[in-house]
C-alpha cells in the first residue's frame, strides 16, 4: 500500500473509535497546544527583555564625532506632574540638528513630542504640561524613542523662554540604533527554555496520561489491524500517525494561543517592566524547532512505547515487566541531601573555594535532589498503597489502595510532578522573601526622612530661588545635611498648605532648574516600589504553581474517568452485588487523596528542608514561605474533593445495570 | 447479616418469596419483557430457558431489583422492589441476594480473598473475620490456592468458582445466576454447578438460573421458558 | 455386534456362569429393562460357535445355567480389535423425531410435542444428574454419556422450535403481502 493511502487509512483508524477516540485526540491536542504556547512564551522572554535593553541603549548612547556639522544639544530634565514622573529631554539643534529616535523631525522651539501613554492622558494633563514647559503638543513619539508601552517620555524643542545653560547639557552627534546594540545571547534562551520545560512537567504528564487513555481499546484496534493483514511495521506507522496528527495539530494551534496570551504576558510584571507584545517574539529558528520537534517527539514516544510491545493478531503482549525499582531514587535523593548538607555545614569554607566550586556542588546536589524527589515521591505513593492494601479496614480504602497497587502508572505519575512544583515554589518564594527582607522594609532616603506631612522636598537642580513668594508656601529651609550623616548639595524642605496646586506651582517655578520635587507620599511610593516588585514576583510564581496544579488535577481526572470507563462492567457487577454509589465514590477519593497527599508531604517537606540547607550553604538568610505553602495545602485539599465530585457523572454511567444484560 | 435462612421455612408457606407481576421492559425499540408474570417459592431451584434475545437476562435483573421495569411490579417477601429507593434496593441486594454472572464479575485489582470478603465487610464484619471466612469458603470450594491471586492470574474455572464463593458467602436467601457456566468447558461447568446447587440447598437458598444449556437446567426443580418477553412454558421437573 | 463384544469384555476378567454375566451387565449398563436371559445364552452360544469362548466346565445339577464359560485367546484379540476401532458414526434413529415429523405432516401441533418432550427429557436428566453424584467412576461415565445424549435431543428440540417459529413468521408475512 503506497504511503499516501497508508496515511489516509491511519487517519481514518485514529478517528474511527467514536466519541472516546475524538475525546482523546482533542485532549492530546489541547495539551500540546498549551505546552507549545508556553514554550514559545518561555523562548520569547529573553528576546523581549533584550528589546527593552536595546531601546534603553538607544536612548543612552551619546555620539561624540567632533567633525560632524549637525548635532543636537540635549538637556535632560526630570519632571513630575502629580505623581507621574516624566523623563523629559529638551533639545536645540546645532547646524541642521539630528532627529531624536522616534520623532519625525527635529523639534522646533516649543514643539512637544510625547509618548503614547502621555498623549492618551493629554486631555487632563496636557494643559499643565504645556504651561510648565511653555510648549504645545506637536506629535507622538514612535516606538524607537520609548522603552515600553507605558513609558512617560517627552522630547521638546527648547522654547525661547527657557533659561537652560550649556554646562547642564551634552552635545550628541548621533543616537544609538538597533544595529549597534549588543546581540542577543542565545544561551539565555536555551537556559530559560530548559527551565521552563522542567516546570512544565505537569503538562507533559497530562499529555502522557491522555495518550495512554483507552489503552485496551486502542490495543484491540491495533491487533485487529494486524489480523487484517498489516505487518508490524505498518502497525507502528498507524500508531505513529495517530500520535503525530494529534501532536502536530495541537502544537500548531499553540501559535494562535501564544499570540492570544502575549499581550497579557507583555503587560505582566517581569521586574515591573512592560513590553510591547511584539517584543515577545521567539527567534524563528527556535520556533521552528518547537513546531517540528514537538510532534516528532510525540511520534518518537509512541514508537518507543511500542518497541517493547509486540502487536500480534491475537492481542498485545507487553515485553516489559513492571519494575518497582523506584526505591533507587531514594538513594539519589539521599545523595543530593547529603552533599547539600555538607555544603551547608561548610558554608564558610565554601566561599573560599570560589564560585565555580560552589555552583557545581550546590547546583549538582540540587539537581540530584530534584530528580530524587520526583522519583521517591512517585515510588512512595505506590509503596504506601501496596503496604496498606491488605491491612486497611474499610471497603472504600481497600478498593482504592488495591487499585493504586495494581496500576500505579496513571495516577502516581502525577505525584512526582506536583511534589516538584510545590517544592520549587517553596524554595523560590523563600528566596524572594529573604531577598526582600534583606532589602529591609521600605525606607525613605535623601530628603524624605526630613519631611513633615505637608512638606515638599527639593533635590538637585540649579536656580532654586523664589519659592518663598509662591502662594501656599509657608516656609523654605535649605540644608546641607541629610540623614545618615552625609554631606550633600543643598536640599530644600518647603512647608506648604498641602494642596496639589501649590506643589505644581513649585514645580512650574523650578521647571528649568533640573530639580526633583516630590511630596512625602511620593517618596513613600518610590520606597515601596522595590518591595512591590518582589510581591508581584511571588504572586506570579504562585499563579504559575496554581495553574500547573490545575493541569495535574486535570490529568488525574482524566485518568480516573478512564479507569471508570474501562472497568464499567466490574462496577456494574459491584452495583448488582450491593456496593453502593457512595462506597465507590469514597474509593475514588482514596485513589485521588493518597497520591496528592504524598506529593504535598514531599513537596512541603522538600521545600522546608531544601530551603534551610540551600540558603545556609550560600549564606543567605533562611526564611520559610509558610503563607504560600499553607495556601497550597488548602488548594490540594480542594482539588482532591473537586476531582472526586467531577468524576461522579462517569461513575453513574459506569454503574449502569444494562451493562449486565447478556441479551 | 440476615437471620439464618431456616427462618424462611415459615415464610415459605405464607406467600411466594419472589413475585413478578405483568413486567414490561424495552430498550430503545427492542421489547425485552412483554407482560410477564411469575411466582417463585422459597427453596426452589428455577431454570429460566429461552433463545438469546428472549428477555431472560432482563427478567433476572428485574427480579433482583437491579433493573427497574417500565411497567409492572416485582415483590420480594411481599414488599415491592419497584416502589422503593435505589438505596433500599442496594441494601437489600447486599444483605439478601447473591449473584453469579457469566464473566467479568470479579474486581480485577482485588485478590480472590478480597473479592469474596467484600460482601461480608459491606455487611459490617471486621476485616480480619471477613477475610478468614472468605478463605474458609474458598477452601470448601477447592480454590484456596488462589486466595491471594488477582482475577487476571487465575483460570476461568477458578475465577468462576471464586465468583460462586462470593455469591454464597453471606448465605443469601436468593441466588441469581446468569449463564454461570457460559464461558466454561463441560468439566468446569459441572464442577461449578455442583458446588452452586449443593451449597445453595444446604443453605436452603432459592436459586434462579438463566441458561440455555440443558445440562445446567437439569439441576433445577422447575423449568421456565421465556419467548419474546413472555412466559411460554412453566413446568416442574420433579 | 457390540453386545457380544461387551459380554466378551466382561468375560475377560475370569470364567463365569451366564447368570453372573447377566447381573454384571445390568450393573454396569443399566437400561430401561434388565437383560433377558435368553439373549445372554443365545449370544454365548454364538460366541462359542465362533471360537471366541470356551466351556470351561459343566456343573452338575438341574436348570439351564450349568455351564461355566471362559474366554479364548482369539476372544481376547477380538476384544482388542473392537476396543481400538472407533464406532462408525451413523444416523441415529429416534422416536422423538418420528413423533414430531408425523405431527407436523398430519396437521397436529408440533410445538406441544416438542414442549412436552423437552420437559420429560429435563425431568429424566435431573434424575440422572442426581444419580451421578453418588456413582463411582464407571457409573459417573455412564451418567455423563446419557446426559450428553439427552442434552443433544433437548438442543435439537430447542432448535426445531426456533425453526418452526421462523417458518410461521415468514408464512404470516407472505400471507399478508
Amino acid at each position: 500500500m503506497n504511503r499516501l493511502r497508508q496515511l489516509g487509512l491511519s487517519l481514518k483508524l485514529a478517528t474511527a473509535g467514536g466519541r472516546s477516540a475524538w475525546t482523546r485526540l482533542v485532549l492530546v491536542a489541547t495539551g500540546f497546544a498549551i505546552g507549545s504556547a508556553l514554550l514559545l512564551a518561555a523562548a520569547s522572554i529573553a528576546p523581549g527583555v533584550h528589546a527593552l535593553d536595546e531601546r534603553r541603549d538607544i536612548d543612552a548612547t551619546i555620539g561624540v564625532n567632533p567633525n560632524a556639522t549637525n548635532a543636537l544639544r540635549v538637556w535632560r530634565l526630570p519632571q513630575s506632574f502629580g505623581d507621574l514622573d516624566v523623563s523629559t529631554s529638551v533639545v536645540a539643534p546645532i547646524g541642521r540638528g539630528i532627529v531624536p529616535p522616534g520623532l519625525p523631525r527635529v523639534p522646533g522651539p516649543g514643539d512637544i513630542f510625547a509618548s503614547e501613554r502621555l498623549v492618551s492622558m493629554w486631555p487632563t494633563l496636557g494643559p499643565a504640561i504645556e504651561h510648565r514647559l511653555d510648549g504645545h503638543l506637536a506629535g507622538t513619539i514612535g516606538r524607537d524613542g520609548v522603552i515600553g508601552p507605558d513609558s512617560l517620555t517627552i522630547w521638546e524643542g527648547k522654547p525661547k523662554s527657557a533659561p537652560l545653560e550649556r554646562p547642564g547639557s551634552y552635545r550628541t552627534t548621533s543616537f544609538g540604533s538597533p544595529a549597534s546594540a549588543t546581540p542577543l545571547d542565545v544561551g539565555w534562551i536555551v537556559m530559560i527554555v530548559v527551565v521552563a520545560s522542567t516546570i512544565l512537567l505537569p503538562i507533559w504528564l497530562f499529555v502522557g496520561t491522555v495518550t495512554r487513555l483507552s489503552a485496551a481499546t486502542r490495543e484491540a484496534r491495533l491487533a485487529a489491524v494486524r489480523l487484517a493483514g498489516a505487518t508490524q511495521r505498518q502497525v507502528r506507522f498507524f500508531a505513529a500517525t495517530e500520535a503525530g496528527v494529534a501532536a502536530a495539530l495541537g502544537t500548531w494551534l499553540g501559535i494562535p494561543l501564544f499570540l492570544l496570551i502575549r499581550p497579557a504576558l507583555a503587560a505582566g510584571p517581569i521586574g515591573g517592566l512592560h513590553m510591547y507584545p511584539t517584543d515577545l517574539a521567539p527567534p524563528l529558528a527556535i520556533a521552528i524547532v518547537f513546531l517540528v520537534g514537538l510532534p516528532a517527539l510525540a511520534i518518537g514516544m509512541a514508537l518507543a512505547s511500542l518497541r517493547r510491545v509486540v502487536v500480534s493478531p491475537l492481542g498485545v503482549s507487553r515485553g516489559a515487566k513492571r519494575s518497582h525499582a523506584g526505591w533507587r531514587w531514594v538513594i539519589v535523593l539521599g545523595f543530593g541531601i547529603a552533599v547539600l548538607t555538607w555544603s551547608a555545614s561548610k558554608h564558610r569554607d565554601l566561599k573560599a573555594y570560589g564560585d565555580v566550586a560552589t555552583f557545581v556542588l550546590v547546583g549538582g546536589s540540587l539537581a540530584a535532589i530534584c530528580f530524587g524527589l520526583i522519583g521517591t515521591a512517585t515510588w512512595s505513593a505506590w509503596a504506601i498503597a501496596h503496604k496498606m492494601a491488605a491491612s486497611v479496614r474499610t471497603v472504600p480504602a481497600m478498593l482504592g489502595f488495591r487499585r493504586l497497587d495494581a496500576d500505579p502508572g496513571s495516577v502516581s505519575r502525577v505525584v512526582g510532578g506536583v511534589a516538584l512544583i510545590i517544592a520549587l515554589l517553596g524554595i523560590v518564594n523563600s528566596g524572594l522573601i529573604s531577598a526582600e527582607r534583606s532589602e529591609g522594609p521600605p525606607h525613605l532616603w535623601g530628603v524624605g526622612p526630613m519631611l513633615g506631612e505637608n512638606d515638599v522636598g527639593v533635590e538637585r537642580g540649579t536656580h532654586r530661588g523664589g519659592l518663598a513668594t509662591l502662594p501656599g508656601v509657608r516656609s523654605v529651609t535649605w540644608t546641607h545635611k541629610i540623614p545618615y550623616g552625609r554631606e550633600s548639595p543643598p536640599v530644600g524642605i518647603v512647608a506648604t498648605d498641602g494642596s496639589a496646586t501649590t506643589v505644581e506651582a513649585i514645580r512650574d517655578k523650578l521647571a528649568w532648574s533640573k530639580a526633583e520635587v516630590h511630596t512625602l507620599p511620593e517618596f513613600w511610593a518610590q520606597a515601596r516600589a522595590v518591595n512591590d516588585d518582589y510581591t508581584s514576583f511571588r504572586r506570579a510564581a504562585l499563579a504559575i504553581t496554581f495553574f500547573l496544579l490545575l493541569v495535574s488535577a486535570a490529568t488525574m481526572l482524566v485518568a480516573m474517568v478512564d479507569w471508570l470507563m474501562e472497568r464499567r462492567r466490574s462496577l456494574a457487577v459491584l452495583s448488582a452485588v450491593g456496593v453502593s454509589n457512595s462506597t465507590v465514590r469514597r474509593s475514588i477519593l482514596v485513589q485521588v487523596a493518597l497520591p496528592l497527599v504524598t506529593s504535598l508531604a514531599f513537596g512541603v517537606g522538600g521545600a522546608l528542608l531544601i530551603t534551610w540547607l540551600l540558603y545556609t550553604a550560600v549564606e543567605t538568610p533562611v526564611v520559610f514561605a509558610t503563607g504560600q505553602l499553607a495556601g497550597l495545602v488548602v488548594a490540594v485539599c480542594a482539588i482532591v474533593l473537586g476531582i472526586t465530585a467531577l468524576s461522579t457523572p462517569w461513575l453513574r454511567i459506569a454503574r449502569n445495570p444494562e451493562l449486565l444484560r447478556e441479551a | 447479616m440476615s437471620e439464618p435462612p431456616n427462618g424462611s421455612a415459615a415464610e415459605q408457606t405464607v406467600g411466594p418469596l419472589l413475585e413478578a407481576e405483568d413486567l414490561s421492559k424495552h430498550f430503545g425499540s427492542t421489547v425485552a419483557l412483554d407482560g410477564l408474570s411469575l411466582r417463585i417459592s422459597g427453596g426452589e431451584v428455577v431454570a429460566v430457558l429461552g433463545p438469546s434475545g428472549s428477555g431472560k437476562s432482563t427478567l433476572l435483573l428485574c427480579l433482583a431489583g437491579v433493573l427497574l421495569p417500565d411497567a409492572g411490579d416485582v415483590r420480594y417477601r411481599g414488599r415491592s422492589l419497584v416502589a422503593v429507593s435505589d438505596t433500599v434496593r442496594t441494601r437489600l441486594r447486599r444483605d439478601e441476594f447473591g449473584f453469579v454472572f457469566q464473566f467479568g464479575q470479579l474486581v480485577p485489582e482485588l485478590t480472590a480473598a478480597d473479592n469474596v470478603s467484600l460482601p461480608l465487610r459491606l455487611a459490617g464484619l471486621r476485616r480480619g473475620d471477613a477475610v478468614g471466612r472468605a478463605k474458609e469458603f474458598l477452601a470448601s470450594l477447592g480454590v484456596e490456592e488462589v486466595a491471594n491471586k488477582r482475577a487476571g492470574e487465575m483460570s476461568g474455572g477458578q475465577a468462576q468458582r471464586v465468583a460462586v464463593a462470593r455469591a454464597l458467602v453471606t448465605r443469601p436467601r436468593v441466588i441469581f445466576a446468569d449463564e454461570p457456566t457460559g464461558s466454561l468447558d463441560s468439566t468446569n461447568g459441572e464442577l461449578v454447578m455442583e458446588l452452586l446447587v449443593s451449597t445453595a440447598r444446604r443453605q436452603a437458598s432459592t436459586v434462579v438460573i438463566v441458561t440455555h444449556e440443558p445440562q445446567v437446567a437439569a439441576y433445577a426443580d422447575r423449568e421456565i421458558v421465556v419467548r419474546d418477553g413472555r412466559l411460554a412454558h412453566d413446568a416442574a421437573l420433579v | 455386534m457390540s453386545f457380544g463384544h461387551t459380554l466378551l469384555g466382561l468375560l475377560e476378567e475370569g470364567p463365569q456362569h451366564g447368570y453372573e454375566l447377566k447381573h454384571r451387565y445390568d450393573e454396569h449398563f443399566p437400561g430401561a429393562r434388565p437383560l433377558p436371559f435368553g439373549q445372554v445364552y443365545a449370544t454365548l452360544a454364538r460366541l462359542h460357535r465362533d471360537g471366541l469362548v470356551d466351556v470351561a466346565a459343566v456343573e452338575s445339577g438341574a436348570g439351564p445355567d450349568r455351564k461355566v464359560y471362559v474366554i479364548t485367546p482369539a476372544g481376547v484379540s477380538e476384544v482388542d480389535h473392537w476396543i481400538d476401532a472407533p464406532t462408525p458414526p451413523g444416523f441415529v434413529k429416534s422416536e422423538v423425531f418420528s413423533r414430531v415429523v408425523v405431527a407436523l405432516l398430519s396437521g397436529r401441533d408440533p410445538d406441544a410435542v416438542l414442549d412436552a418432550q423437552r420437559a420429560a427429557h429435563l425431568a429424566h436428566m435431573r434424575d440422572v444428574t442426581e444419580r451421578r453424584r453418588n456413582a463411582d467412576l464407571v457409573g459417573a461415565m455412564a451418567c455423563d454419556f446419557e446426559l450428553f445424549h439427552l442434552e443433544a435431543d433437548v438442543k435439537w428440540i430447542q432448535h426445531a422450535a426456533r425453526r418452526l417459529e421462523k417458518e410461521r413468521t415468514r408464512s404470516r408475512k407472505g400471507a399478508r403481502s
